[in-house]
């Protein structure tokens, strides 16, 4: 089961590049592997925590009112991981800046409680926030490897090609615009390919 | 009615939980983040300063800015610093310099900025020769921001002349010597209006900092 | 496939159909830009061969591999289409761009500009603007250097030679003149006098002697882009291409027309009729790469509009923004992201200038 799990989160509903959620941060934070990871890492540990109190706290939360619960929910362990960056992680914290503050209004995470944690019990929302935090992670990483490898020949902030001149657009947005929908396309690409090869 | 009053306060436990959850991290964190915050600032005076000076905050009046820092050693005054901002290409570029009381550049640091990644943001730029294949045999190296470097020694109270046939850090030791005779600074390629903001930031208010210093008689 | 074959075959309308094909037109537009390729050998030489001949090849390459491996159809090589954003791609390029860059500008111009959004017919922007875009913002720095041409060189002309001829320093306290553009010095004109300002670029110094500087930037005696520096041989490109009712008349007159009125109007002299305030403008025209685009970029069919009326907005928008990008931005050229943005526009404009149907009764008549 948790292999199943995985594969959907990572590949068949992928947050960034199948349900194209989630976009503004993807293409904001994914110009370095540093920050994508990150940003990935803050945001899954957002979503599993949101995933945890939304499916434990379910049934006590009125159906009127719940987007506003599910949200201050969610500000919380966001304040939560803005306060602890700053205080251990200065130099991640400088980097990602003004983009900590939006996972609270990352749609992957109030998606993934109201379309997840609160129809369902709490081992599957644990899992459901780990499997697509990891998609999440996983995705934003790829993008921040082509992007950080073509658009300042660097990984990780060190250099990577002797001689190679890195292309600048690929870390400015219009670069980003272009990763994605390339990832995007051999992903769908593939996946044509696979269902056409079974019918 | 009642249903307004269930949903009102389903609405405030869920906020009031959330209130503790985050009073409780900050608790926790507040001190911290500001030691960390101080430790920040420290280190951006200090790499504007030379080694072993004490360094002091000092509140200033008109014409002197809210917040300045002396340095000094055992022998007396060896500088001040100044934070000083100025628009770059993309919104304000913001700066410390260190100065000695002569006008002398002790040392620049650039706090923050949001010029164009691969253009303006070279001002910040460490050249490095070192490659990840390096790293994975493991070679270290030291660098430092080239830009900000070429600063020092220069003086204030000229204008600072800007070479755009070069970088700085390509130049040979004798082309650096003469571009610290002449008071000149290089230009980032591509980049000048953030050279020129950068060089802005030193020579705007900086030489009346230093003569309104002089004048009052402020100098031990 | 059987119930298909027993059926007649009519093709849709038009039945009647005229010589011009899509591979006459692009061939007559590339013959049309035969003049401003040879001012270009002729003032850049060798460089301007190697970069139009680097950014033709791997236009046709892209072209031909995508096409062969990627859609597997038969070549569409023989309609032109690539040889013309070749051209015009490496008329947009200054030249002293090292070539492998004006070939990755082509593989972006035609494999990501062009057929990722379907090929001809169907690409929303200007390839080979879309590849100088693309290129201007990767190598911002190699993309707006703008040397002499070798031609004025081997005459003894450099830039500073050519500047203390044509463009007086406003200070002394300057940090060097380097290669730009004529252009910066309008805003130049402006801004001269507050030489720190941020928004200069390179605006230091300001043009004295008009008598001097029109006929050289009419003739292509200046710095710039390789295809853009010689007004006439563009125009002359141009009226070929209009006798031929290639392109119409209505987008590059307004679009100059509107730069011109509006650099008129803002000319930073202070007065609207000395000699100096009529020059500003026509100095604008001439300079840069509007003539280019206004004649070859701005009336491409694919990516302007097919009504009459939206061909004049199209005009008129292209203009103001080349003008709003030269006064205000930090661009020293404004003309091909103007024309990328109203090439944006063009499915809006054509859906609300679509022309009254005859003899169809108005709703409130």
């Amino acid at each position: 089961m948790i292999k199943e799990e995985l594969k959907r989160g990572i590949i068949a509903e992928n947050p960034i590049l199948v349900l194209a959620l989630g976009l503004c941060p993807a293409l904001a934070v994914s110009t370095s592997l540093q920050n994508g990871l990150g940003m990935g890492c803050a945001a899954t540990f957002v979503l599993i925590c949101s995933n945890i109190i939304i499916s434990l706290i379910k049934k006590w939360i009125p159906e009127k009112v719940r987007i506003p619960c599910y949200i201050v929910i969610i500000a919380t362990f966001v304040t939560i991981v803005e306060l602890t960056l700053k205080a251990y992680f200065p130099e991640l914290n400088n980097q990602l800046g003004i983009f900590v503050p939006l996972i609270v209004v990352n749609c992957v995470i109030l998606g993934r409680a109201e379309a997840f944690a609160s129809k369902n019990n709490l081992g599957r929302s644990i899992i459901d926030g780990f499997v697509m935090g990891l998609g999440f992670t996983l995705a934003l990483c790829i993008l921040a490897i082509i992007r950080e490898v073509l658009g300042s020949n660097k990984l990780w902030g060190l250099k990577v090609f002797p001689g190679f001149r890195p292309m600048t657009i690929f870390i400015l947005a219009p670069g980003g615009f272009f990763t994605i929908a390339f990832v995007m396309a051999m992903i769908n690409y593939f996946r044509q390919k696979k269902e056409g090869g079974q019918s | 009615m009642l249903d307004i009053l269930k949903l009102s306060i389903a609405l405030t436990i869920v906020a009031i939980g959330s209130g503790l959850v985050v009073a409780f991290t900050y608790y926790n964190t507040g001190e911290e983040i500001q030691a960390q915050e101080r430790r920040n600032q420290m280190e951006a005076l200090e790499a504007v300063f030379p080694d072993g000076v004490e360094i002091k905050t000092r509140s200033g009046n008109n014409p002197l800015p809210s917040t300045y820092w002396v340095a000094q050693t055992d022998s007396g005054l060896a500088g001040y610093a100044f934070k000083q901002k100025s628009k770059g290409y993309a919104g304000d570029i913001q700066v410390i310099v260190g100065v000695a009381p002569s006008g002398e550049i002790l040392g620049l640091n650039i706090l923050s900025h949001k010029e164009t990644p691969g253009l303006g943001d070279r001002v910040s730029e460490k050249p490095s020769k070192k490659y990840i294949w390096n790293v994975l045999a493991g070679t270290s190296e030291k660098t430092s921001p080239w830009f900000t470097e070429q600063f020092k020694d220069l003086s204030v109270f000229e204008e600072i002349k800007i070479d755009k046939s070069t970088e700085y850090h390509t130049c040979s030791d004798e082309k650096k010597g003469k571009l610290e005779k002449t008071n000149t600074i290089t230009a980032i390629t591509g980049a000048t209006i953030s050279t020129r903001a950068v060089k802005n930031c030193i020579r705007k208010n900086v030489p009346e900092y230093l003569n309104y210093l002089k004048s009052s008689g402020e100098s031990s | 496939m059987s119930s298909e074959q027993k059926l007649l075959h009519i093709s849709t309308s038009p039945h009647v159909k005229h010589i011009e094909t899509v591979p006459s037109i692009m061939l007559c537009v590339c013959l049309a830009l035969i003049p401003a390729f040879a001012a270009s050998v002729y003032l850049f030489r060798l460089k301007a061969l190697v970069l139009t001949a680097v950014c033709v090849i791997s236009c046709l390459a892209t072209e031909w591999s995508i096409v062969r491996f990627l859609l597997k159809k038969p070549s569409t090589l023989g309609d032109f289409s690539a040889l013309l954003t070749g051209i015009l791609l490496a008329f947009n390029l200054p030249p002293d761009l090292p070539p492998w860059m004006a070939a990755v500008g082509s593989v972006f111009a035609i494999g990501v500009a062009k057929w990722a959004f379907g090929g001809l017919g169907h690409n929303f922007v200007n390839p080979a603007l879309a590849g100088r875009a693309f290129l201007t913002a990767s190598y911002a720095a190699p993309m707006t250097v703008f040397n002499v041409p070798d031609f004025w060189k081997a005459r003894g002309w450099t830039i500073s030679g050519l500047s203390e001829k044509i463009i007086r320093p406003v200070s002394d306290t300057l940090d060097g003149i380097s290669g730009a553009t004529p252009l910066p010095t309008f805003s130049g004109i402006t801004e001269a006098l507050h030489a720190e300002s941020a928004r200069l670029v390179d605006l230091q110094f300001h043009i004295i002697d008009f008598q001097e500087a029109l006929p050289r930037l009419f003739f292509g005696n200046v710095g710039g882009c390789i295809g853009e520096t010689s007004a006439a041989a563009l125009i002359l490109g141009a009226i070929f291409l209009w006798y031929k009712h290639i392109i119409g008349i209505r987008v590059p007159v307004l679009y100059i027309g509107t730069v011109f009125l509006l650099t008129w109007l803002f000319n930073g002299t202070g007065s609207f009729f000395t000699s100096e305030a009529l020059l500003v403008p026509v100095y604008q025209i001439l300079a840069g790469g509007l003539m280019l685009g206004a004649l070859f970029m701005a009336t491409d069919m694919v990516t302007s509009p097919v009504t009459p009326k939206g061909k004049m907005i199209f005009g008129v928008g292209c203009g103001i923004l080349t003008f709003t990008i030269r006064k205000f931005g930090g661009y020293p050229e404004g003309v091909s992201y103007s024309i990328l943005l109203m090439n944006l526009t063009v499915p809006l404009i054509d859906r609300y200038t679509r022309p009254k149907i005859y003899g169809k009764v108005k709703k409130n008549a």
